[in-house]
């Protein structure tokens, strides 16, 4: 007896769907984004992240600097009335982000020649991924040359306004780097674009304010700013701190 | 597998690629067809590089779109213009390549040196790339595609600037390739499909116009090797390129 026409085999199909519903099942599942950036330090090292693009950072940051140190030098609140500090608060909040903005764009502007950014795309981690790993670290750096900046007016205007603006600078690049990274996870580089066009308009909608409203808002909230700012940079120094003791060489990995 | 469902692409108002229906599985694919035809687009959306205007790109059973990163690490690509570090040497450019697909640091540097010697590059590796030959350079491009040992192997043009003994030695490695992995070459190189291609894809009028092995298509066009096929297809079009 020949049992074998009874045996119900799989069609090409019937297979076809089974193996794509076992992939499905198998689908890495979407990451939030401090996960994201955790799963890609550890993965790559924050020196691979830096590579080639250390230089390009300490230009932008230079001429952000230089940016800032003309602003400053043109107000000084001790002979003008109080309120009008709020530009420079706001130059700290609004504006250091334009560092990480001028970075990615020195950035492009010399990998495309090169080709090599265009072939990243085809990289597991492309350009843009390493555009977006960068901006917490050169939120830290940038933090940096703000507050160089603000310990400097203060040393000469008094330091009446320091707290703020420690807290305004932290807040401002750490938030819209945070926020960066987590628009761009969940919807790609559109998330980026709606990024920057929303920081931007926040600061255009800050600046029609009436000037004793901008005073308000940039020193209204000092306390909740701090704890947010603070919170950022601990989260991220925790997040950093935690890939160097679990795999120290993936800190100099490429060094 | 990989498969290309119904995919369409244009620029503008400029068709580029309409209605591509294709399936790879294990082996080496030869994308022949004149410039201009779609092949780099289509490998391109292959690589993600592009998105299809409408149609589907999938992998074993999944759009390429939804996998990210996870398709990416499985996809090993040489493209049509290699880009480089001038000032890096090829050991310090395929680790940082490596780091940046994913592989384990422990793995990249041993890998990175057995597969510039596999392309002959063995005694150079902290030579700086800036002195090195176009051939020389084409090579680490290719060495670099195999880096993260790709399930997908794509190459565009790859043997432009290769002399003859170093392009016998890429045909050995695409064979080699070919037993376990899908490997796409697109070239216009007739000579390099002819000896290596399990399939040839021929693109005309932005469509598929033939996907076979190389004998069905020599059979159906009458001719004896596949540049004279290649004439009786695209007659012409090839012609005033040629010129």
């Amino acid at each position: 007896m020949n049992h074998k026409n009874d045996i119900p085999y799989p069609t090409a199909e019937q297979k076809k769907r089974a193996v794509a519903q076992i992939v499905r099942q198998t689908k890495p599942p979407h990451v939030g984004a401090i996960r994201f950036l955790f799963n890609a330090y550890r993965e790559i090292g924050v020196a691979t992240v830096l590579r080639n693009s250390i230089g390009i950072f300490g230009l932008s940051a230079a001429v952000f600097a230089v940016g800032i140190a003309l602003a400053l030098t043109e107000y000084d609140p001790v002979f003008m009335e109080k309120r009008n500090v709020a530009p420079i608060l706001a130059i700290f909040f609004f504006g250091s982000p334009l560092v990480l903005l001028l970075t990615d764009f020195l950035y492009r502007l010399r990998e495309k020649p090169l080709g090599v950014y265009e072939m990243q795309g085809a990289y597991k981690y492309t350009a843009r991924h390493l555009i977006l790993l960068r901006m917490p670290l050169f939120s830290l750096g940038t933090a940096a040359v703000d507050l160089a900046a603000a310990l400097a007016w203060c040393g000469l205007r008094g330091t009446e306004y320091l707290p703020q603006m420690i807290g305004l600078i932290a807040s401002g690049v750490m938030l819209y780097s945070l926020l960066n990274v987590a628009l761009f996870n969940r919807f790609g580089l559109t998330g980026c674009i709606v990024c920057a066009v929303l920081w931007v308009l926040l600061a255009v909608g800050f600046a029609e304010l009436p000037s004793a409203q901008r005073y308000a808002l940039m020193t209204g909230i000092p306390f909740a700013v701090h704890m947010l700012s603070g919170a950022a940079m601990a989260a991220l120094l925790t997040l950093l701190v935690r890939i160097f003791y679990q795999r120290p060489m993936y800190f100099i990995r490429n060094a | 597998m990989l498969e290309i469902k119904n995919v369409s692409k244009s620029f503008k108002d400029f068709t580029v690629l309409k209605d591509v229906n294709l399936t790879f599985d294990r082996g080496v694919y030869g994308l022949l067809s004149p410039n201009g035809a779609g092949k780099t687009t289509l490998i391109k959306m292959i690589v993600t590089l592009l998105h299809p205007d409408s149609g589907e790109i999938l992998w074993n059973g999944e759009n390429i779109a939804s996998l990210d990163g996870s398709y990416r690490e499985l996809v090993g690509y040489l493209p049509q213009k290699f880009g480089y570090y001038r000032d890096d040497s090829p050991m310090q450019f395929l680790t940082y390549m490596a780091a940046l697909n994913g592989v384990d640091s422990a793995v990249a540097k041993e890998r990175c040196q057995k597969l510039l010697e596999r392309v002959g590059l063995g005694d150079v590796t902290r030579k700086k790339m800036k002195k090195f030959s176009g051939g020389m350079i084409q090579r680490v491009g290719i060495a670099n595609a195999l880096m993260n040992d790709p399930q997908i192997v794509i190459f565009d043009e790859p043997t432009a600037g290769l002399d003859p003994m170093e392009r016998v030695r890429f045909r050995h490695i695409l064979a080699e390739l070919g037993k376990t992995k899908i490997v796409i070459l697109s070239t216009h190189i007739v000579s390099d499909i002819e000896n290596i291609a399990d399939q040839v894809v021929m693109i005309k009028d932005h469509e598929v116009y033939a996907c076979d092995t190389i004998e069905a298509i020599l059979k159906a066009h009458i001719a004896d090797n596949l540049e004279t096929a290649f004439m009786n297809i695209y007659g012409g079009e090839a012609l005033e390129d040629a010129i």
